[in-house]
């Protein structure tokens, strides 16, 4: 929720400490807040699994054409029970690409892609693995040059965060390169996607197929073309919203709040 | 009905190693449904002949087509061939290939009587149908059926407020029925690190010595009634035979929670099914996946098909185009080894 200047001027002295519920501090003016002599607190991590299972939940339901096979269900189209239909294909052998994968949802992602039997490749700015990294010698896990982590991969995973340098970085140029067999998922920020050039590289069949848990407006506009292509699925920002992430969310907020009163900076960010 | 013949001329070298035995195969279609397989392998070692059909039941049919050819090998894909057919055969046929696990359409006593042997492919879909085990424990514990239905119906509001209870899987229960087998255990293989306990029924009350996970603490073998009341999600994992026939049905749905999901990839029958509709029509649990069904497909008007909380697919734990070529590439390992005279995978 947005915390606005003007709001946080008005506080009453007795605000001494903000707790954000989440990871994220955009909406809170925290130099400010500390100017007028008020904590910010986050919770830096409470959901990798949650959100790497759901980049995982993508990838098993496009490689078995789940989301067609609903489709057909749902119109009363049973002809997948006589002659099957789309093409599926096995998981193991496959190339799971991650755009910022090296992070600590991209591990989680990671430990369960490769006993699902698939590769890896991940970009990365600086070239390799970080240090100590868990995969560092891992020969099933790759560093790879951007543009070649669009060509190898046949699911390309978004994992890196929102900033003024991956703002739109994935658009028509980045879809062109990948396989048209591949799929795009997006389980990190709306924004780092183009999604009018997505749009209209899905309206072409580019690509196989989109997974999209976050979008750059939630919800998408009411007339967004985004709604009715059939090789897009949308999820509303589920990533988080399981029942123990989000009661873990209380807890850690909980946690925050006992640091402070025993005088402690727990997760302060400003 | 056309048979087609395909042909492909093997290097001189080779025509001198190996000799090229006549072979049909009799529903090809059940296999190729898509035309998307090679059978180059299997054209080079035999003078092949595909019948693009899906299935032959005519008995005439069938007995016509093989005395037309006169083949030392027969494949088959699920195909019954019955008694009367095989006693028909020319005795030019001395194998039968089964280009499948299952060989229960086969009467391999009265093949091996008339000098027939049969070979199947007793392992080749383990990951394939893991996979799909997987599958349907993401899709339930996000539920992501439910969200399609709603999208398809233009319902956009879990884009507002969020509908349906999701939860982690990170510290669920997967009971596997029979799951000390290789499946079980390539399932295993990606529960574990999905953060889940893993509990199995097993008649002998422990996993086989030397089992990949016979020493992990976080896979335990249960009794079968602990397995459905312990489990978030039952799978089961264990051969259609008379002891598994039928052996879960409302009693056993019943002592799951009800949060609780319940996935078959393994054959329709185990499970009870009008029992199962009855269950689920109550919401007895939270949902079923059925990759497989008593009958399949269902009968037109089995209510089975419009329970929200039931989700079927068409039997496609073995139908990824990489798993088909596999079978493919398999038949033509067995009837390699048969015309070396080094017999391989005959159940007879």
């Amino acid at each position: 929720m947005d915390v606005p200047p003007k709001a946080l001027e008005a506080f009453p002295p007795s605000v001494k400490l903000i707790c954000e519920a989440g990871t994220g501090y955009n909406n809170i003016p925290i130099e400010l807040a500390r100017k007028r002599g008020i904590s910010v607190a986050n919770i830096p991590t409470y959901s990798n699994e949650s959100v790497a299972h759901m980049v995982i939940t993508y990838i098993m339901n496009f490689g078995a054409a789940i989301f067609d096979q609903a489709r057909m269900l749902q119109n009363n189209d049973r002809r997948n029970f006589k002659v099957f239909q789309p093409p599926i294909y096995e998981i193991t052998g496959k190339t799971l690409g991650m755009v910022g994968g090296s992070g600590t949802i991209g591990t989680c992602v990671a430990d369960v892609a490769l006993p699902l039997g698939m590769n890896i490749a991940i970009s990365s700015r600086s070239g390799k693995l970080p240090k100590g990294h868990k995969y560092e010698n891992d020969p099933r896990v790759k560093v790879v040059p951007f543009d070649d982590l669009f060509r190898q991969s046949d699911y390309v995973s978004i994992n890196c965060p929102l900033n003024s340098e991956t703002r739109h970085s994935i658009g028509e140029r980045e879809i062109r390169l990948m396989k048209p067999t591949a799929f795009l998922i997006n389980t990190a920020r709306g924004g780092i996607i183009n999604e009018a050039e997505l749009i209209k590289c899905m309206k072409e069949k580019v690509i196989a197929g989109a997974g999209l848990d976050t979008q750059e407006v939630e919800p998408p506009p009411e007339d967004s073309e985004i709604w009715k292509l059939d090789n897009v699925f949308l999820t509303p920002h589920i990533g988080w919203r399981r029942l123990e992430t989000r009661q873990r969310l209380c807890d850690m907020t909980g946690d925050n709040i006992e640091s402070y009163i025993k005088g402690e900076r727990k997760n302060v960010v400003n | 009905m056309q048979p087609v013949q395909t042909q492909k001329t093997m290097s001189f070298a080779a025509t001198r190693a190996l000799r090229r035995p006549t072979a049909i195969f009799l529903n090809s279609s059940r296999l190729n449904y898509d035309n998307k397989l090679d059978f180059t392998r299997l054209a080079s070692l035999t003078d092949l002949v595909c019948n693009e059909v899906d299935n032959v039941t005519s008995v005439n049919e069938i007995i016509s087509l093989v005395q037309k050819h006169q083949p030392e090998i027969v494949i088959t894909k699920e195909m019954a061939v019955p008694t009367q057919v095989l006693e028909a055969f020319p005795s030019s046929v001395k194998l039968i290939c089964e280009a499948g696990t299952g060989y229960n359409n086969i009467p391999i006593k009265l093949a091996r009587e008339r000098g027939i042997s049969v070979a199947n492919i007793p392992t080749y879909s383990n990951e394939g149908v893991a996979h799909m085990v997987i599958t349907f424990i993401m899709n339930f514990s996000a539920a992501i059926f439910d969200q399609a239905r709603m999208l398809h119906n233009n319902d956009r509001s879990n884009f507002t407020v969020f509908q349906h209870p999701i939860y982690e899987i990170t510290g669920k229960t997967l009971g596997m029925i029979g799951g000390s087998g290789t499946i079980g255990t390539c399932v295993a293989d990606v529960a574990l690190p999905l953060g889940m306990n893993v509990i199995i029924s097993s008649r002998s009350g422990k996993l086989p010595k030397g089992h990949k996970y016979e020493k992990d603490p976080r896979v335990r073998v249960v009794s079968f009634d602990d397995l459905f009341r312990q489990a978030d999600f039952v799978s089961i994992n264990c051969p259609l035979n008379s002891e598994t026939r039928h052996s879960v049905g409302a009693r056993e749905i019943r002592m799951m929670k009800p949060t609780a999901f319940l996935i078959n990839t393994a054959r329709g029958a185990i499970i009870h099914e009008s029992e199962l509709v009855e269950c689920m029509k109550e919401r007895v649990i939270a949902g079923a996946g059925l990759d497989v069904q008593e009958t399949e497909p269902p009968a037109e008007d089995s209510e089975i098909w419009n329970l929200d909380n039931v989700f079927l697919t068409p039997h496609i734990g073995w139908r990824r185009i990489e798993t088909r070529q596999r079978l493919c590439d398999m038949t033509g390992d067995n009837i390699e080894s048969y015309v070396k005279g080094d017999m391989k995978n005959v159940v007879n």
